[in-house]
This record gives structure tokens, sequence and C-alpha cells, in this order.
């Protein structure tokens, strides 16, 4: 069954098939909750929105149409549950240094300087307006076209061009020590 | 770390690795969590009923708001204080001062040989971006005046007062940072024409102390009609942004 598309895990479960809906939450659950985790930069939080988007998901799967990837459509729909979430009173959403970066087997001086880096990263994400961050995480880290970031926060290229650009130009003014 | 080709790369490279490096959540865990979320998605909805209106049953709700709003629009209407300031009086307190600013930015072309990128009147500050030279491919691009005012009023009172106003000129597709020395702010603007003339605008405004910070993305026609593009409460206050944009004709100037 893990082999079937997410189209195809989709009309079966319109079809009335058992258990499609777990391997398909299963199966995005990882890319989504980082998703949260790199726009929310909070571990609960993330989990959360992680959770409500979802439930938003699968009570709205009939609304699915395939115009674009089923990733693509979760992630529009986390996108917007932050957006929501951050309107209902959070003007900024709190960084707080997790602490459980995974060191595989590094020393003692790499792993200060991992940490560091880690403080530098989450610290320049979170200074940016949730709309360059938005813009930022989904074409560098998820990997999405502007086109598609574009239809996603319906807007123009241009303008996600010019929040990447923004959020680049920010990230890498704090990151300088890290960068040539 | 490798050597790449260059800084765009490298903040790649280093955000890529710091994602890969987030732990991920035990498989065990995100079982759990899946199926919590099945379950949670199974559940049916229910409509949320404010704890102190309880007594307003979901049976019959309909009608029974419908008359108490009735009731209560008939009393408002009857007692209600003179009226409040109209769209139009808004309107007109938000206009686009395009005389004001031509003249301004004519002036300082002249003054600084047509080198102006961008010119701000904030608050009656006025300030200023000069080309450096090397960007004059710049003037290919149409410029856009752009006015911004924001009125503020007493939640519950009925008038508005304009609290902020910002007229900006600047080149279609270039972002301008402007540092608000009375405001002790940061203005960062970034201005698109659309094919059907209206203009994008991207606007962040941060306070020096980091204590206010606000993002608004707005479309408004290039007609200099002035458009309310939020309206928002905070706290004591209300709050209405309203924009205006127009294309600054070169031989206007």
């Amino acid at each position: 069954m893990n082999e079937r598309s997410d189209e195809e895990l989709i009309a079966a479960y319109h079809r009335g098939e058992e258990g499609v809906l777990t391997v398909l939450v299963e199966r995005h659950l990882g890319a989504v909750g980082a998703y949260c985790q790199q726009l929310t930069l909070n571990r609960d939080k993330a989990q959360d929105i992680t959770q409500e988007t979802f439930v938003k998901a699968i009570r709205s799967l009939a609304t699915f149409r395939g115009v674009a990837s089923f990733r693509t459509w979760l992630l529009q729909i986390a996108t917007n549950v932050v957006r929501d979430s951050w309107s209902r009173g959070r003007k900024e959403v709190p960084y707080t240094d997790d602490g459980e970066l995974a060191h595989r087997g590094e020393s003692p001086e790499q792993v200060a300087i991992e940490a560091e880096l880690d403080q530098a990263i989450q610290m320049g994400l979170s200074e940016l307006p949730l709309p360059l961050r938005t813009a930022f995480v989904l074409t560098t880290l998820q990997g999405l076209t502007s086109q598609q970031v574009a239809d996603l926060e319906g807007c123009t290229i241009s303008t996600i061009y010019w929040r990447v650009h923004e959020a680049r130009k920010l990230m890498k003014r704090r990151l300088q020590s890290w960068i040539r | 770390m490798d050597p790449l080709k260059n800084s765009e790369e490298q903040l790649d490279v280093l955000l890529q690795r710091w994602a890969q490096a987030q732990p991920a959540l035990p498989r065990e865990e995100a079982r759990q969590l899946a199926a919590q979320i099945i379950k949670a998605a199974a559940e049916p909805v229910v409509p949320v009923v404010p704890a102190n209106r309880g007594w307003v049953r979901l049976v019959g709700w309909s009608l029974t708001t419908g008359v108490v709003a009735l009731a209560a629009l008939m009393v408002y209407l009857r007692s209600s204080p003179p009226k409040a300031d109209s769209h139009a009086t808004l309107t007109a307190a938000a206009a686009f001062p395009l005389q004001h600013v031509t003249a301004l930015t004519k002036e300082f072309e002249r003054l600084f040989d047509n080198r102006i990128h961008w010119l701000a009147d904030a608050n009656r500050e006025l300030i200023l971006g000069i080309d450096d030279g090397e960007l004059a491919n710049r003037h290919a691009r149409p410029r856009v005046a752009v006015h911004v005012v924001v009125f503020r009023r007493a939640v519950g009172s009925t008038q508005w007062s304009p609290t902020w106003k910002t007229s900006v000129v600047m080149r279609d597709e270039d972002s301008v940072q402007i540092a608000l020395a009375k405001d002790h702010a940061q203005l960062r603007l970034w201005a698109h024409i659309l094919p059907d003339r209206r203009v994008v605008l991207d606007s962040d405004y941060q306070r020096d102390d980091e204590q206010t910070s606000a993002w608004l993305t707005s479309a408004v026609p290039l007609s200099q009609n002035p458009e309310m593009v939020l309206s928002a409460v905070d706290g004591k206050d209300e709050f209405q942004v309203w924009q205006s944009a127009f294309v600054l004709e070169e031989g206007a100037l």
C-alpha cells in the first residue's frame, strides 16, 4: 500500500478504503512537522500547528483537486495555520533554544561551533517578518519554486523574489561570521 | 566550509545542514501522533459558543439572535451620537498630495542632478536616497508615488485622527529602507506595478526598540484614489491604514 502515490491514496480514501489516511499522514508528518518547526522555531507550537494542519487537511480532503501536489497543499494549510496563530495576538513567534541538535559523534569543539551556528540561524529566522520567513523557508528548505510559493501565498512571483532576496540579505548579515 | 562559489550558496548549505540536523520525531511517537490526528479529524465539529453566552442554544439560535440584533440595532440607531467620520471624510483626509509630491520630486531632482533614487516625506521629515551613478538603468522603470495615512481613534470614539502620513517616491521593483529619525523606526518598502495597473506594496515598519513591528502587503490601483488596506484594533485603539498610488510621469517633472 505504501507504494501508491498520494493521489492514488486519496482516491482510495474517497472510495472508503480503510487505513489509507494513516499512510498519508505518516508519509508527510515529518516534512510538515519540520516546516512548522522552521517557521515557529518552537517545538511545542510546531507540534500543535502540525496537528491542526493535518486535521484541517483531512476534513477538507474532498476539496483537494490535485492542482498542486498533496505536500504543497499541506504546506499551504500549515502556512495559513501559522498566520492565523500569529494574528490571534502573537506578534512575534518567540525564539526558544530547544538545544537538541543531532550531533553525530563530533568533538566537543565541533559541537560548540554547531550549537553557536544553530543559535545564530534560529535568531536570524526569528528576526525575519513572517512573509519573508515563509518565502525563504519554502524556497530554500522545502525546495518549492518561486512560482509555487507565489501560488501558495496568492501573490506575484516578483513579490516572492523580493521577499527571498530581502530574507537572504538579513540572514547573511546575521551569519556573516560563517560565510566567507 | 567547502569552497563554494558565493555567499548565497554558502547560506543555502548552512541552512540545509541546519534543517537536516534537527531531530526527527521518533517512529513510535510519529505513529501515535498520526493516530491522534486521525481520531481528532473524525470527531464532529462543534460550533464554539462563548462560555458567558451559554444561554444561546444552538437550536433556533438564528431566530433568537436575529430578533435581539434587530432590537439592539433599532435602539442604537435611535440613540446613536452624531455620525462617525464617513468614508468620504476619510477618503478626503487620505487624499493623494499630487502637487506636493510632484513639486518635491522636481525640486530635488534639480538640486541633485537627476540622481534621486527615492524620496520620502514622512510626517514632514524629508529623507532622500541618492543614486550612486552605477544604477542608471533604474531610470528605465516607472517612478511610483505612494501615499500612506494611518488613522487612529479610541475604541468607541466616532472621530478618526490621522497620526502618520508618509509619501514615498520610488522606482517600480526597487526596495528602499528609510530610517525615520523622529519615529525612531525603520520603514522598508517594495513596490511592484501589476499588469492591471495596480501596485503591490510590501511594507515593513519596525521601531528601533523592537517593541513594534508591522508588516503589510497591499494592492491599490494607480489612480490616486485612496483605499483602506487595513483595519485593526490594538488594545484601546482602533487603526485604519489608507493607501493610494500614482505613476509619476517623467514629463511631469
